[in-house]
């Protein structure tokens, strides 16, 4: 399966996408809150290595533990997938755990995702294939970030 | 299989997650009791007993599992299926 990013917990977005330009990636469209999920989100890319930066916003967040526990460290591999529903079969039977059902992502231009674990690999998000285009409106509440 | 069976499987289970051999479960252990169980070891957990047991869990149910008791209610009814 193709890599579409690298899923990465900080502790403050800011910060971290000075650290990360200052690594040599460059900053793909603007930080979006993703209500869903309850977390800011930016897409940083180093010579086509996409790397998901991810804060939560709140306590309501699904990463809030995790972000306390992990701070800021990787926490999940995407890959693409041209169809959701087959992949999740499959790899629900090869041992993986549907742990988030698909929804739309506002972060990947609503293009919907679904989140999976397994024992041995550990989280892996899935993204549907589709035109994506990483230019999107800024995050209304940017300002908090 | 009865349910101290299942809390033997369970124990066995939390000891390997945890990494703490000496660790004692009982029905009424919950997450409040486990400081170290959060979401990411409750799956861990859930991943384990559908592996050891062959089962699978309704991922709209894991996050109600709160307890042991109502892990080995859950096992208990999914191996009966």
């Amino acid at each position: 399966m193709k890599v579409h990013h690298v899923g990465y917990i900080v502790d403050n977005l800011a910060n971290a996408m000075i650290e990360f330009e200052k690594l040599g990636y460059k900053r793909v469209g603007e930080p979006v809150y993703d209500q869903v999920r309850d977390i800011y989100v930016v897409f940083v890319n180093n010579d086509g290595v996409m790397v998901e930066l991810v804060m939560p916003k709140s306590r309501n967040s699904v990463i809030y533990k995790l972000a306390g526990k992990y701070r800021n460290m990787p926490y999940h591999i995407c890959y693409e997938t041209d169809c959701l529903e087959d992949d999740i079969e499959q790899l629900t039977k090869r041992g993986y755990m549907l742990i988030r059902k698909p929804e739309a992502a506002s972060a990947i231009s609503n293009n919907r995702v679904a989140f999976l674990m397994h024992l041995d690999v550990g989280i892996i998000e899935l993204v549907e294939k589709k035109v994506i285009n990483y230019e999107r409106e800024c995050c209304s509440e940017k300002g908090q970030l | 299989m009865n349910d101290e069976q299942i809390i033997e499987v369970i124990t066995r289970m939390f000891r390997e997650v945890f990494d703490d051999e000496s660790m004692v479960i009982t029905g009424s252990t919950s997450q409040e009791d486990i400081e170290e169980w959060d979401s990411l070891s409750h799956l861990r957990i859930i991943l384990l007993l559908e592996k050891e047991f062959g089962i699978k869990f309704d991922i709209d149910r894991v996050g109600s599992l709160t307890s042991v008791g109502s892990i080995v209610q859950e096992v208990r009814n999914l191996v009966r299926r």
